[in-house]
């Protein structure tokens, strides 16, 4: 990075810690702590809601995918708009008027304490977990691309997100997710005009359609019925609007942030907000990676994006069998570059293309699948799979954008690594302090007291976080096995929910034992049939609210 | 009318949760005379986006068939 690139840098993290302080001067009691005393204004709470959602390996992760299969990964967000309308609709009633600090104390209300403390403990334990992940993914990218220490890394991050959302509680994180999430717009926007500005002069965003038109990377809409295939439209419609159902209704750093809002008009304002802007923004996200995909025409990509992961197969019993691969995409690289230029003369003087599309279709085919020859390479040398996606877009812009733009786009990924991070400690923070230490350990405490405690447990949380993300790389597969402890949880939780909201003789007995069984469900899926992970949410959802009102059926109307 | 199907089909009363309001659904949100509306609106969004999307998966698909 160049002086220009570190300024702007430096310049993020200033502005991040003075706005959490400004913003935190009013936080005095556990009402502040963590609701913000509910007097936020709904714009922010939507930036807040949106940035939440959006980390680092969203930003990078799914731009590296629309390189690799274009805009496909769309469908999985367009039941969102529906999921913000039932959330207005049913969940956010609920939550305001009960005026829970947590979605499970409202549980405890509804039920029973069991199942308070179940949903609560479910949510610790998969976030817990998880918030290390969100330290761990976009630092080791960082260190690869930028080779920077992993540790000093995640040390930096971990140290200032922790700082700010101790000493700020929500306040300060809902405000500097605000920030966050405009720097994201920035950069998302910068990166777009970036990668125009650097295609050949000759060609025009026509040309860009066209090409990326050739190898389908458009297509956003799947209509074929395969359940095994999470990205066609019924699998988004249905299982995507069933995880984004569990994620925004019963996941506490999603709730917490509704519950911040001056009343139940400007929480619902703030999902509308996300409703119409969500599908637009992941919309662009994706396209920044077909433009990358159709930018590499006209530059030599990387057979593989991760540079470690390229020495490691290279310096192994495969590494003959890596340069054959790597010489053969350099010369399909070669051949479809000069057929694109053709194509784009043929465009510009009006002849036939049929040719030209058709050479390029069989290069880009050739391309993609000595990338993916290179990827089980990677497979086989290093025992687990490549995620040389994560790879695609860092490494264009270390190796392409100019100064101080860099620099920009590296805070970019800070803050949306940061912005996740602090919605979760404080989330976790709340869950542990309202669901477990105010409910069984200290019931009539002083407002100070809990102050303090909350404090400290957002400190532990963010140490937690960090420490799981140093030693993540030690972890192996069981990286992956937390990654999917969310996906057997979620949509059980939303049974339960929807059972409480639904079904008016349901009791807490019903309640905890269809949790239960829509869990165990969940488990026997994943290990017995094919069903893409989207679906877990519908079964477990489905299985808690039918093994629910069976269960709460009162004995004596029973046959 | 509308704020009056959706209070009846959430009026619950449970222990410790306060049941629906009728205001809760019905009050006027910019250019949109009722909650209802806004929702029904964000429906029809959901479907002409995915309209034009299915409408630029056809348009735009230039690969050799």
């Amino acid at each position: 990075m160049t002086t220009l690139d570190w300024f702007v840098f430096i310049l993020y993290f200033g502005g991040v810690v003075a706005f959490a302080v400004f913003h935190s001067r009013k936080n005095v009691g556990i009402e502040g702590y963590y609701l913000a005393n509910r007097r936020l204004p709904w714009g922010a709470v939507g930036l807040s809601v949106m940035a939440t959602q959006a980390s680092a390996i969203t930003f990078i992760g799914t731009t590296g995918q629309a390189y690799d299969n274009g805009m496909e990964f769309i469908q999985v967000y367009l039941p969102q708009p529906l999921v913000m309308v039932v959330l207005c609709f049913l969940f956010v009633p609920f939550f305001y008027r009960a005026k829970v600090y947590t979605a499970y104390q409202y549980l405890e209300n509804r039920f029973d304490a069991k199942t308070r403390s179940l949903t609560s403990f479910l949510f610790l334990l998969s976030r817990g977990m998880a918030a290390g992940i969100v330290l761990y993914a976009p630092a080791v990218v960082l260190s690869v691309i930028m080779g920077w220490d992993e540790t000093i890394t995640i040390l930096i991050m971990g140290t200032v997100t922790i700082l700010y959302t101790m000493v700020g509680g929500i306040t300060a994180v809902i405000w500097t997710d605000v920030l966050q999430m405009l720097m994201m717009f920035a950069g998302i926007g910068i990166a777009l005009l970036i990668l125009f500005g650097e295609l050949p002069p000759e060609v025009g965003v026509g040309d860009v359609i066209y090409i990326g038109g050739i190898q389908e990377m458009w297509k956003s809409i799947d209509l074929s019925w395969d359940p095994t295939n999470p990205y066609t439209l019924w699998s988004g419609l249905i299982g995507g609007f069933f995880l984004a159902l569990a994620y925004f209704g019963c996941d506490q750093s999603q709730v917490q942030r509704y519950l911040t809002a001056k009343s139940l008009k400007q929480s619902r304002l703030a999902l509308i907000f996300n409703a119409f802007l969500k599908v637009p923004m992941q919309f662009c996200i994706l396209a920044i990676g077909v433009l990358l995909f159709v930018f590499y025409h006209f530059e030599q990509p990387p057979l593989i994006f991760n540079p470690a992961e390229a020495a490691l197969v290279e310096n192994s019993q495969q590494g003959d069998q890596f340069t054959r691969l790597r010489s053969e995409h350099q010369a399909a690289h070669t051949l479809r570059k000069e057929a694109t230029l053709g194509l784009l003369r043929a465009r510009s003087s009006g002849e036939e293309l049929g040719s030209w599309r058709n050479q390029i279709q069989q290069y880009d085919q050739q391309l993609a699948l000595l990338r993916r020859e290179s990827k089980e390479l990677v497979k086989e040398v290093r025992g687990s799979a490549s995620n040389d996606v994560n790879y695609v877009f860092p490494s264009y812009l270390v190796k392409y954008v100019p100064a101080g733009v860099l620099g920009l786009m590296i805070a970019v990924i800070f803050a949306a690594a940061m912005s996740s991070l602090d919605s979760e400690l404080t989330a976790l923070s709340s869950a542990t302090v309202v669901d477990f230490y105010q409910r069984y350990w200290r019931k009539d405490a002083s407002e100070s007291h809990y102050l303090t405690v909350s404090r400290l447990t957002t400190l532990f949380w963010g140490v937690c976080a960090s420490g799981m993300a140093l030693y993540a790389g030690q972890l192996g597969s069981l990286i992956e096995a937390v990654n999917r402890v969310g996906s057997y949880f979620y949509g059980s939780l939303l049974g339960v929910f929807l059972l409480a909201f639904l079904v008016k003789r349901a009791n807490g007995t019903g309640a905890f034992l269809g949790l239960l069984g829509g869990m165990s469900s969940v488990f026997l899926v994943s290990a017995y049939t094919d069903i893409a992970w989207l679906y877990y949410n519908v079964v477990g959802a489905v299985v808690v609210v039918v093994v629910g009102t069976v269960v709460s059926i009162p004995r004596t109307t029973r046959i | 009318m509308a704020g009056t199907i959706t209070a009846s089909f959430l009026e619950h009363e449970f222990p410790g949760v306060s049941p629906m309001k009728e205001e809760d659904h019905d009050e006027r949100i910019g250019i949109f005379p009722s909650w209802n509306v806004l929702y029904l609106a964000v429906v029809v969004y959901t479907i002409i986006l995915i309209l034009l999307l299915y409408f630029l998966t056809i348009a735009l698909d230039y690969s050799v068939s």
